[in-house]
């Protein structure tokens, strides 16, 4: 495989993570998938840093996560949203804008 | 619920789980490079490669939770530590409520323990039992006859059989008695004791033959100094020098400590096959089924007439006396732990809700329900864990204060002691304390943070419920005894000095005659006496000699009536006079003719109306020809037993007609009974300087002995209702408090609307009396378990006198508003002014 994609910015993983799940319960794998497509194959999230990162988050009840059956009825852990981590959602959003936009003026003001 | 809080605190995230979701993802990826072209085996590979290590990674998720968790539990561990010691009231309040309760658990775990749980401290238990037997349904004691006829059944591997007994032994200038242990058989090996150094008796030296005498432990290291030369030394006693054989090992003093073991002499284990004297025990050989000896021992009982044997385990033996009291005092002792595990869990619920404010903070700022629990929790551990420390010196204190209360012959007793499995105990008994009075609090506050008021005023109900058990159990108690101190014994104390003898069974009969005529004679040349006597037993110190069949000349007695049990004292006529017991018939007995005294309630069974004066009754067994004694005279009736209201019915005898060397010389003078007891002590050794005394002293401080047992047990309940009032008073204290503190505003209002501060105290008083009364009545209801527990123990008392409910409940409902004054004043005091500044 190509090492053209990028591997995802530490630190923006948590936000993308909760973003992934914000639309709804996902297993791991799933959340790899969303990442990948929807930044049309910009961002790819590197296994070895999901599950800890994961297993973090759920220590830190933003996400919480159950064992359910897959479409193609396996057995998987699927993760979802907390309240906790909606309002994490949020605060990394804002923070997140805030970076892009402070970023984005010192770019247009070179 | 306590899946999850047990995983939070306790993290166990096993391997398996965190591969299986690994493996899924590894499965999906295959999948993909699959569609992707590559064949199946490649896009397996491929998938493993770009996970890399699985086991690394499956380490850092785990990780994840491990380091996550631990780092956490210690952080919060500290925090709440440094939170808890800016509230030293906490702190002290919750530690010694906890350590009391705990401390008073382990101490009569530690009893129980000894007396009812663990293996006995002799090798082998299971295969040692004692020889329980019964005539007529009756616990007798057995005797050698009947032993060496049990020594038959070819399943027991050895058999013996004791009494105890002191002899003297003379050192220099006077005599010792020593506690010694009279075998006959083979007591070692039914014990299964191995010698520390020497041998075992002979098969001659255990029938009776020979001065072969084997130290106890203790006495060998103490008047010995454990010197290893001893064997072969001699001991000089009253009945002549005994030779050491042998030292036996210190578990040899655990269940009774002796400090010598002597086989009987000859001529008493060649006594009568229906004497009682003997504890007889034995081994069974291995793997032999009890059942299967049991069934041999009672054939060979079966040769005796009446009586039946039966293999009992020791524990059994113990327990049949003890494990009533200490039923109630485990009931007690867990009531009382109860109580403080409320106590902790109201302080908590009150620090809590005081940190509202800190809490909601926590929440709002992403803190979950869970982590608030912990941290809440984790100071009731702390709490907890600092109780039960200080809960095992406590259980060391109060278990020393008990044992030195104890009754002089409770066996196994130097075996009760702290030891690991009453730390194993107290281990979980903090835990449990801790899960009780600290998860209902941190759950609470955690979940809403509202209504913290009305869970609080539960515990407190509860408490007084449990609390007013107790207190009315003490209450019953205490009445009991005191009623029981004080009724009608039939006879008279006050002046009377008692010298109890402590003469050898083996002693000759008339020897025994001689030296009671002796010193009853020179009793009565004293100063100052007014009578003097000879009894086998006293008063109140249960049962003495009896008799199980009972007949009069020319009448027919109903065999139920004939076969009921009937006491006999033996006495010198000056017994009555010196306990100023009454004769309300006929004369006392004259000596050398067989004549009888009887008391009233022996003339009311078995005269009914009649006169019994002249009549012929006599007590030997249905088999055998009766002997004939005359009835002379009818005495007042005196009680047998210090807690049974009961007067049994009983004869008295001249004590020439019968043999007991272990008789009392009681003697009523007049001035200062100490004065009274040297002079006569004096007179006593001047008749027989050897003599041994078990006890000398005024007939009170003897009785006194009487009561141990009840005094004991009272006091311990007494003290634990105590507590567990001083608890309930701080617990309505708290709610009373924190109720005014939260109302403030609202008595503000109400004192600002014309509420006098009267109105406003009462207005707090109310909530107190509230819940003593509710509290009160559900205890009403528990209280009615108590009597059942305590009519196995105090004999006639099967139900609670109105009187002594109403005054525990008056007591709960006094302590409550007691408790709540200091809160009901500061209602009143509530000034309208400030309370509209008020946050």
């Amino acid at each position: 495989m190509s090492r053209s994609k990028n591997d995802v910015l530490q630190g923006t993983l948590t936000l993308l993570i909760l973003q992934a799940l914000s639309r709804g319960a996902l297993h791991g794998y799933g959340i790899t998938l969303f990442v990948e497509r929807a930044s049309g194959d910009v961002l790819r999230v590197e296994e070895g840093s999901l599950y800890p990162a994961l297993h973090r988050m759920e220590e830190d009840g933003l996400v919480k996560a159950e064992w359910g059956m897959t479409e193609f009825n396996r057995r998987a852990r699927f993760y979802s949203i907390t309240a906790a981590g909606s309002q994490r959602l949020a605060d990394e959003l804002e923070s997140w804008k805030r970076l892009t936009s402070g970023v984005g003026k010192v770019i247009r003001f070179a | 619920m306590i899946r999850r809080l047990l995983e939070t605190l306790f993290p166990r995230r096993d391997n398996a789980a965190i591969d299986d979701e690994l493996e899924f993802h590894i499965a999906m990826r295959a999948r993909e490079f699959e569609s992707g072209g590559l064949t199946p085996a490649e896009a397996q590979r491929e998938a493993r490669k770009k996970f890399g290590g699985q086991s690394t990674l499956r380490e850092q998720t785990r990780e994840a939770h491990v380091y996550r968790t631990v780092e956490t539990l210690l952080r919060e561990a500290r925090y709440s530590f440094r939170a808890l010691a800016k509230r030293p009231a906490l702190w002290v309040a919750g530690t010694l409520t906890l350590a009391l309760g705990i401390g008073a658990n382990l101490a009569i775990f530690a009893i129980v323990d000894a007396l009812l749980l663990r293996p006995l401290p002799i090798p082998e238990p299971d295969r040692f039992f004692v020889i329980a037997e019964r005539r007529n349904g009756a616990h007798t004691g057995g005797n050698v006859p009947r032993m060496r006829a049990y020594a038959q059944a070819d399943s027991l591997e050895s058999i013996g059989g004791f009494f105890s007994e002191r002899v003297a032994v003379i050192a220099g200038d006077g005599s010792r008695g020593l506690k010694t242990l009279r075998t006959s058989g083979d007591v070692l090996s039914a014990f299964g004791y191995k010698l520390a150094a020497g041998r075992n008796f002979t098969e001659a030296e255990r029938n009776g033959d020979g001065n072969a005498v084997l130290l106890g432990h203790f006495y060998w290291q103490r008047e010995f100094a454990a010197a290893t030369d001893v064997i072969g030394k001699t001991l000089q006693t009253q009945n002549g020098a005994l030779q050491i054989v042998g030292i036996l090992p210190p578990e040899a003093s655990l269940i009774e400590d002796h400090d010598i073991w002597l086989p009987s002499l000859a001529s008493v284990q060649n006594g009568p096959a229906t004497a009682g004297y003997l504890q007889v025990i034995t081994r069974l050989k291995p793997g032999i089924n009890p059942a299967r000896a049991n069934a041999q021992l009672g054939a060979a009982a079966g040769q005796f007439p009446e009586i039946a044997a039966r293999l009992t385990p020791l524990n059994d033996v113990v327990a049949s006396e003890a494990q009533t009291p200490l039923l109630l005092l485990v009931s007690v002792v867990v009531t009382l732990l109860l109580v403080a595990c409320a106590n902790l869990a109201g302080l908590l619920i009150a620090r809590n809700s005081e940190r509202a404010r800190e809490l909601s903070i926590r929440l709002s700022i992403g803190a979950g329900r869970w982590d608030l629990l912990r941290l809440l929790f984790m100071e009731a551990l702390w709490i907890a864990a600092v109780g039960g420390g200080l809960g095992v010196l406590a259980g060391k204190w109060v278990l020393d204060v008990i044992l030195a209360y104890r009754p002089a012959d409770l066996l196994l007793a130097s075996t009760i002691q702290l030891d690991w499995r009453a730390f194993i105990v107290a281990f979980l008994l903090t835990c449990f304390s801790a899960l009780f009075a600290g998860l209902l609090p941190a759950w609470q506050a955690a979940r809403s943070r509202q209504r913290t008021g009305r869970l609080r005023n539960t515990l407190v109900a509860g408490q007084i419920a449990v609390s007013m058990i107790l207190v009315s159990t003490a209450i019953l108690l205490v009445n009991t005894l005191l009623t029981a101190r004080q009724r009608p014994f039939g006879f008279v104390r006050d002046h009377v000095v008692a010298i109890e003898f402590d003469m050898p069974w083996s002693t000759d009969g008339d020897k025994v005659k001689r030296f009671y005529d002796s010193v009853e004679a020179a009793a009565r040349e004293l100063p100052g006496v007014r009578a003097a006597g000879i009894v086998d037993r006293l008063p109140l110190q249960g049962g003495a000699q009896g008799y199980t069949y009972t007949r009069i000349r020319g009448v027919t007695l109903d065999d139920a009536i004939a076969r009921r049990v009937v006491g006999l004292r033996a006495i010198s006529n000056g017994y009555f006079s010196t306990l100023r017991i009454p004769l309300l018939r006929g004369r006392l007995a004259e000596p050398p003719h067989r004549e009888i005294v009887i008391n009233e309630t022996f003339a009311k069974r078995y005269f009914g109306a009649a006169d019994p004066i002249g009549a012929s009754i006599s007590f030997s067994r249905p088999t055998a020809e009766p002997k004939w004694y005359v009835v002379v005279g009818v005495v007042g009736d005196v009680a047998r037993s210090a807690m049974d209201p009961a007067f049994p019915a009983e004869t008295f005898v001249h004590h020439s007609l019968t043999y007991w060397p272990q008789g009392t010389l009681v003697i009523h003078g007049e001035g200062d009974p100490e004065t009274l007891l040297r002079a006569a002590l004096a007179r006593v050794y001047q008749v027989d300087p050897y003599v041994l005394t078990k006890f000398s002293g005024t007939l009170d401080a003897k009785l006194e002995s009487s009561w141990s047992e009840p005094n004991l047990l009272t006091s311990l309940v007494a003290a634990t209702a105590l507590l567990a009032m001083l608890l309930v008073s701080l617990g309505v204290y708290g709610v009373a408090a924190s109720a005014v503190r939260s109302r403030t505003r609202e008595f503000g209002v109400r004192a600002a609307l014309g509420a006098t501060p009267r109105m406003l105290a009462s207005l707090s008083l109310s909530q107190g009396l509230r819940l003593a009364t509710i509290g009160g009545v559900i205890g009403l209801a528990g209280a009615f378990a108590v009597p059942p527990l305590i009519s196995a123990i105090i004999p006639g008392r099967s139900s609670f006198q109105a009187a002594e409910l109403a005054s525990s409940i008056a007591a709960m409902i006094a302590l409550a508003l007691l408790a709540s004054i200091g809160p009901a004043r500061r209602a009143a005091r509530v000034d309208p002014a400030i309370t509209l500044r008020h946050d």
